[in-house]
């Protein structure tokens, strides 16, 4: 029996960045659902519950911080989220380790570091 | 009816012409309409297109994913999908709006990605032949473009464009010769070179520090040295230049530095003159004392700066001659902590300070006879406290003399630093022993006899309690070795001191020559104070306990031994001098002692001076060895004079403190003492005067 694939969230407003990345995590055998914005986001979340959730730090209406703190605070879920930031933005990086973050990726954004870092946390659970 | 008047002007204006106005409304709107239909088409376009290479994104986005994450050991159903995309996309390409939006796509996400998918994405732009829309542009006859081609060429790493790229360094079109600077330098590692080589412009700060930016992360890149180009004739090649040499820290260049420092530029003087304090240019010293006085002031705060941090003590004569001389402020204060930095301390702040309240005894700003008078006077008052010997110091004096002392900066060429040093520690000794006087005065205020004359019974006197704690029989054995213990420490500072040669003893300082130098346990056999204490029945063999405050054991028992040492001719005789008023047996065997070791007048004068006191202690006979005599002026006199201290003499075994000039003598009747009271005091303040003047 195949085992069910992994639930991924990917909130990310590049569009081509986004395309990418969900190309290469569908290839490795996650089912991503793509978000653009804050909102989307927002009500993806809503439905339901992830087991895995990719968030650029900057995004429009829902910045990646709120999403960290919404998910832990509002929805009361300990579901692993990974945050993309850029370089040079570690004051972000920091509030949203402190606000229950679980790993952080820093853009220009690798594609196989992105797998493993994903994989771990997955394993962890 | 009466005609209206109507202006000449408006009978003489030129008829209006209606028509014309409506003509005019109709080609203004014409023109506005037209305007409207511009701006509608050109919006229209500029989305139509917006939706168009959107849409040719998303058709092309996936393909791009597809050939960057293709593996061969895919499925044959990918590896089939896979050249058949390849094929569609070649076909793709043939339209130029699609290499337009593919060009955008690889660059856009060039940026956002790294590691190995980037390097694909690199390889996927020159296997789709984009790069060569990039070369294109390159010979447009706008800059835009060109700029743009040299951009993409750079970005997407396409080696073979230096050669294309590298002509435009010069261009006389600002932004394409920065575009180009900076795609030279990050396509080879030798584009750093050609462009140091070449560069004829002015090259900006920002500019500097970006191609320094790119030179940092270049992997792999061994720096060029730096110094070939200090020769440069462009000002900015040999700035940039500089601050290379300082970043890779190639201290190779020092030869250049120097000469470097005598350039017309002040920018390349002060990065130069970075460069030598970073790198420790010792050689560059003389230089930069020679070129000192032909700088602006703010490279002569750097040059002292420098010499600062890497002068030493040749360097002070310099540094004092520039705060001596120069005029600026901020270079003279630059001097001062440059001078501070070689030796430390050597010029303290002194402006803006506040006085401290305990300094109103500053005794600089009267005469010692003023003083004098003044103590004297306020003893011989009854009922008036010492701090009125503090009041009367006033502020008003003080304030003269702090105008007259204003901190002057030039002191150090006027006085030796060391000299001035020295001042400033006696000066605190003796402010110090005068608090302590005074401190005891106050204390022993209870001690004045009803007509406020001073009391010697103030000194230090040991109670009952001390003196049996000290005489216990009961004392452990490891209370005896520690006493042992303490004794031997004072053997050897007795064999150091031995040791010490005058001119050390002259770097004594008071503090230290007034400080207990050990305690020793003391036969009572050899000592008529401890005799007179012994206690009965508790026998000889049980010493009494000295603490000896004096510098030497021979004269220990003579205030004056110790400040002889300090002394010159001068002050020494006045000593004599005093003496007489305050001495006793003690200062007798002193006397005989500088009889025995002096020469010339200072002898002369000791044996008059003894001479004199020896008559005098004999007219007024001191009953020191009289403990009854003891017991009954404490009594009378002093708040000690309870039975507690009768019962200490009769218990005996006391801890004596011997550094008193024995103004307290037991048995002098009233008079005498009073008479001594204020001779000591004034004698005292008279001779620290005069010792400090």
């Amino acid at each position: 029996m195949v085992p069910p694939k992994k639930q991924l969230l990917l909130a990310e407003d590049d569009e081509l960045l986004a395309s990418l990345l969900n190309f290469r995590l569908k290839k490795a055998g996650y089912e991503v659902l793509l978000a653009s914005d804050g909102q989307e986001v927002k009500e993806l979340l809503k439905k339901q519950i992830p087991d895995i959730i990719v968030s650029d730090i900057m995004m429009p209406y829902f910045s990646g911080i709120e999403l960290i703190d919404f998910v832990r605070n509002d929805l009361k879920s300990q579901v692993p989220v990974i945050i993309i930031s850029s370089a040079g933005n570690e004051q972000n990086v920091l509030s949203a380790f402190e606000l229950g973050a679980n790993d952080f990726i820093s853009k220009p954004v690798s594609p196989s570091e992105l797998l493993v870092r994903v994989g771990r946390e997955l394993n962890k659970n | 009816m009466q005609a209206a008047i109507v202006p000449r002007y408006i009978l003489n204006a030129s008829p209006f012409y209606l028509e014309m106005t409506g003509y005019l409304t109709v080609g203004f709107a014409l023109i506005a309409i037209l305007l409207l239909f511009i701006v509608f088409q050109n919006r229209r376009s500029h989305s139509r297109k917006t939706k168009d290479t959107a849409a040719r994104k998303k058709t092309l986005a996936p393909m791009v994913s597809t050939f960057l994450f293709y593996e061969n050991e895919g499925s044959k159903e990918d590896n089939v999908e896979y050249v058949e995309m390849k094929i569609g996309i070649r076909e793709m390409l043939k339209d130029k709006g699609n290499r337009v939006v593919l060009a955008e796509i690889l660059m856009d996400l060039q940026k956002d990605i790294s590691g190995d998918a980037q390097e694909r994405l690199l390889a996927l732009y020159t296997d789709l032949e984009l790069h060569f829309d990039a070369f294109n542009k390159l010979s447009s006859w706008r800059w835009e473009i060109i700029s743009q081609g040299i951009l993409e060429l750079s970005r997407m790493k396409v080696d073979k464009a230096y050669t294309f790229i590298r002509p435009f360094v010069n261009d006389r079109r600002s932004v394409i010769r920065k575009q180009a600077q900076i795609a030279t330098v990050s396509l080879r590692k030798e584009g750093i070179n050609y462009f140091l080589d070449t560069a004829k412009y002015a090259i900006s700060e920002w500019q500097q520090l970006k191609l320094l930016d790119i030179i940092r992360e270049k992997e792999d890149f061994t720096p060029p040295k730096f110094r070939l180009w200090l020769t440069s004739r462009n000002t900015d090649v040999v700035l940039f230049a500089l601050r290379l040499v300082r970043f890779y820290k190639q201290t190779d260049a020092n030869n250049a530095l120097l000469r470097l420092l005598r350039h017309k530029n002040d920018q390349i003087k002060l990065e130069a003159l970075e460069c030598i304090k970073e790198f420790c240019v010792l050689e560059s010293l003389e230089v930069l004392k020679e070129i000192y006085p032909d700088n602006k002031a703010e490279i002569k705060r750097t040059i002292l700066d420098t010499i600062g941090f890497l002068g030493s003590e040749d360097e002070i004569p310099f540094l004092e001659k520039v705060i001596f001389e120069e005029k600026d402020f901020m270079v003279r204060s630059k001097a001062i902590s440059s001078l501070n930095e070689i030796r430390p301390d050597s010029v303290l702040p002194e402006d803006h300070l506040k006085k401290p309240a305990n300094e109103d005894l500053t005794v600089e700003t009267e005469t010692p006879e003023e003083i004098d008078d003044q103590v004297l006077v306020e003893i011989e008052e009854p009922g008036i406290e010492l701090d009125t010997v503090e009041d009367s110091i006033t502020e008003d004096h003080l304030e003269e003399e702090a105008v007259a002392e204003e901190p002057v900066l030039e002191m150090p060429v006027e006085i030796p630093i060391e000299a001035e040093e020295d001042l400033e520690i006696f000066d605190i000794c003796l402010r110090e022993s005068l608090d302590e006087l005074i401190l005891e005065a106050r204390e022993s205020e209870g001690l004045m006899n009803p007509r406020g004359i001073l009391s010697l019974d103030f000194l230090p006197f040991i109670s009952e309690e001390e003196s049996s704690e000290q005489q216990n029989p009961d004392l452990s054995a490891d209370e005896f070795e520690a006493i042992m213990h303490m004794e031997t420490v004072y053997e050897i500072l007795e064999s150091q001191q031995a040791d010490t040669s005058a001119e050390e003893l002259e770097d004594i300082p008071l503090d230290t020559l007034l400080e207990p130098h050990g305690i020793a346990l003391e036969d009572n056999r050899d000592h008529e104070a401890a005799d007179v204490a012994e206690a009965p029945g508790k026998g000889v063999e049980e010493p009494g306990m000295v603490i000896d405050f004096s510098p030497e054991p021979a004269f220990h028992q003579s205030i004056f031994s110790e400040l002889f040492l300090r002394c010159d001719m001068d002050s020494k005789l006045m000593l004599l001098d005093e003496m007489l008023a305050v001495g006793d047996e003690k200062e007798l065997e002193y006397l005989d002692f500088l009889i025995a070791e002096e020469k010339g007048p200072l002898r002369e004068k000791a044996i008059a001076v003894r001479k004199k006191l020896a008559d005098l202690l004999e007219s007024f006979p001191i009953l020191a060895q009289d403990p009854e005599a003891i017991g009954e002026n404490e009594v009378d006199e002093s708040s000690f004079g309870d039975e507690k201290y009768e019962d200490a003499i009769s218990a005996g075994g006391f801890l004596e403190l011997n550094f008193e000039p024995g103004a307290s003598a037991p048995g002098c009747n009233e008079n005498a003492k009073e008479e001594s009271a204020d001779t000591v005091a004034g004698s005292i303040f008279n001779c620290l005067m005069k010792m400090m003047k």
